[in-house]
């Protein structure tokens, strides 16, 4: 069963090209769902005094957004592309492709991207949102959360960031710090903005 | 008592995209009733397609089958350029 599924996501991606897009659109949400809950946990913390009920209610809420937005748009855009695809291909071969394994594969390719998608986001985020989880069953208080919380929200950027410097065969090293850059920046904005408030 | 004589080879012309690769595509071709061997040379290698000459052997071949396979595929039989009934 679970041989049969690798086979037919494997064949999905061969014929559709859809691998290196599902990648980027992984990486891409997996950046959008930790700044988010970086954005969260920060703003939260700095500008106002939530409880770790509060920001956990905040970080699933944007999540959920997140996973749903992630799934129909991405459905939505792929499906589009991956069916000019198909048309193009139509047209060179001078026949439908209705119902070959090729407009198969696509069109189940846009569903994937979408899956993959929204689980990018969803996983991405819970990473940096599980210290308040842990306040909530009362393994951690909400300070040493607040840090945690930072800690692995960089250190998942950076992780990323080592992953898309794998991708493009550059420097490791400068590629994570380019991608704690991001994170770095993100804390400074809503750091000063603290001040400002 | 003499066996009727079966569809034992034929030559066809085929467009087809790039992917599936002409691998992948000959071992579907050699999964069709009837087929014991494919062989394929590439004629002529275009932006978007790839003309082939394929090649199928085998006892009693299952033509509309095989049409069939071609077609899921994504390719297209252009011509039937040699048949032998043996």
């Amino acid at each position: 069963m679970i041989r049969l599924l690798r086979g037919s996501i494997s064949r999905i991606m061969r014929y559709s090209g859809a691998g290196e897009f599902s990648r980027r659109y992984a990486v891409m949400n997996a950046f959008d769902g930790v700044v988010t809950i970086l954005g969260i946990v920060l703003g939260s913390t700095l500008l106002g005094e939530a409880s770790a009920g509060n920001v956990v209610a905040a970080g699933v809420g944007a999540l959920i957004a997140m996973a749903i937005s992630g799934v129909s748009g991405t459905y939505m855009a792929e499906r589009a592309e991956q069916e000019r695809r198909i048309r193009e291909l139509e047209e060179a071969m001078l026949t439908r492709l209705d119902n070959s394994i090729i407009a198969e594969a696509r069109k189940r390719a846009a569903v994937f991207s979408a899956i993959v998608d929204a689980l990018a986001a969803l996983l991405a985020g819970l990473v940096p949102l599980s210290p308040y989880f842990a306040v909530l069953s009362g393994l951690l208080n909400l300070h040493l959360a607040f840090y945690i919380s930072l800690g692995l929200s960089l250190s998942f950027l950076f992780t990323l960031g080592l992953f898309l410097g794998r991708i493009a065969r550059s420097n490791l090293i400068i590629s994570g710090l380019k991608s704690l850059a991001i994170g770095a920046a993100t804390i400074l904005l809503i750091t000063l903005l603290n001040l400002f408030l | 008592m003499s066996k009727r004589p079966s569809l034992s080879r034929l030559v066809l012309d085929v467009l087809k995209p790039h992917i599936p690769d002409l691998i992948e595509f000959c071992r579907s071709l050699s999964e069709v009733e009837g087929v014991k061997k494919v062989s394929a040379v590439v004629v002529e290698v275009d932006a978007e397609t790839d003309t082939v000459k394929i090649t199928v052997e085998g006892r009693d071949i299952d033509f509309e089958a095989l049409k069939e396979r071609v077609r899921e595929l994504g390719g297209a039989i252009h011509s039937v350029d040699e048949v032998v009934f043996e």
